[in-house]
């Protein structure tokens, strides 16, 4: 599993990217399709994964909705119009900083 | 495997132990520990219901549910942060800035009067009376809630917690005005009518208006609570 800690501040961005491809999702499909798509190189803490869809709720980034789901209810979290533009704006910042740490780490030389 | 009702019944429960006291982040856990158990099932299928549950409970990590309910309640007093403001926002605008204009105009009047500074005492000791009542109607309810195991929103608890703070804030205040009776001249009045104005609005919004909104922000905020 890599490092916890490089990723944890591009962890709204990650839910907000996933978010932005899928109608709607729910807390545990996130932790699943994150373990899937990176081969369970990285995996989502619950400890961190609810915090995370709170504060992106009570931003006004996502809407919810609920729904019973064979025994019990699911809540469901979907972009709202705010959270589609703020996932635009996140993910070109978060492709600038790995354009930046890149320059760092593999310097192109120019003589 | 599919869980039964009666292991729904058991997370929920499991939740409530472990401090989670919400209905609507029970609901939440109680899905997602759900979803994880069946998983460990599939793989493990000779564990026990209590077993996965346990393990599942231990990707929480060793603070268990606190940290999401500690954040939880950040996020809650944000939103009711904004619905506060979105009321105040509306209190300033026609006709109600009306009200307050005239409501000030009424105070700085009282207050500049010779008996100006009893008015104030006065006035502030009824407003701290009703805080006072209101407070203990709201905790009464609250009581009731938590005995009758009624469902219990976090959102709930926030509105009627600040609606009764008021009391808490302003009630010692009254042994400090009461020395203000001997100065009560030059620009006192003004700053007193402003601020005692300030106030009336705040108490009425928080202490009134929102507790009586309460369900209608409830059910905006919740999609769960109508269900």
């Amino acid at each position: 599993m890599a490092n916890s800690n490089l990723y944890k501040g591009s962890l709204t961005t990650i839910i907000l990217k996933l978010l932005s491809e899928h109608d709607k999702m729910y807390g545990y499909e996130i932790t699943q399709k994150v373990k899937a798509l990176t081969k369970g190189e990285l995996k989502i803490t619950e400890g961190a994964l609810y915090p995370s869809l709170h504060k992106l709720e009570a931003e006004g980034l996502l809407d919810v909705e609920v729904a019973k789901v064979d025994n019990r209810l699911r809540k469901y979290y979907k972009l709202t119009e705010k959270g589609t533009t703020e996932t635009v704006h996140k993910l070109s910042e978060l492709e600038q900083y790995i354009a930046t740490l890149q320059s760092l780490i593999n310097p192109k030389l120019s003589y | 495997m599919a869980l039964t009702q009666e292991h729904i019944e058991n997370l929920y429960a499991f939740t409530r132990k472990h401090f989670v006291e919400y209905y609507d982040l029970q609901t939440e856990l109680v899905d997602h520990m759900a979803n994880d158990i069946e998983a460990i099932m599939v793989k493990n299928p000779h564990s026990t219901f209590e077993e996965t549950r346990d393990a599942s409970f231990k990707k929480f990590g060793i603070f268990g549910f606190m940290e999401v309910v500690e954040q939880r309640q950040k996020a809650m007093s944000k939103i009711y942060m904004k619905l506060l403001w979105n009321y105040v926002k509306d209190w300033f605008r026609l006709p109600q800035i009306i009200l307050t204009t005239a409501i000030f105009g009424i105070l700085y009047t009282v207050f500049s009067t010779e008996i100006g500074s009893y008015v104030f005492i006065v006035s502030y000791l009824i407003l701290c009376l009703f805080l006072f009542i209101r407070t203990i109607s709201i905790n009464r309810e609250i009581k009731r809630k938590r005995k009758a195991k009624e469902k219990l929103w976090l959102l709930e608890d926030i509105i009627y917690g600040n609606a009764s703070i008021g009391t808490l804030i302003l009630g010692p205040q009254v042994f400090q005005l009461i020395n203000l009776t001997d100065s009560f001249s030059g620009f006192m009045p003004l700053i007193c009518a402003s601020v005692f104005t300030v106030i009336l609005i705040y108490t009425y919004i928080s202490a009134v208006i929102l507790p009586k909104n309460a369900t209608f922000h409830l059910q905006e905020t919740y999609p769960e609570y109508a269900l």
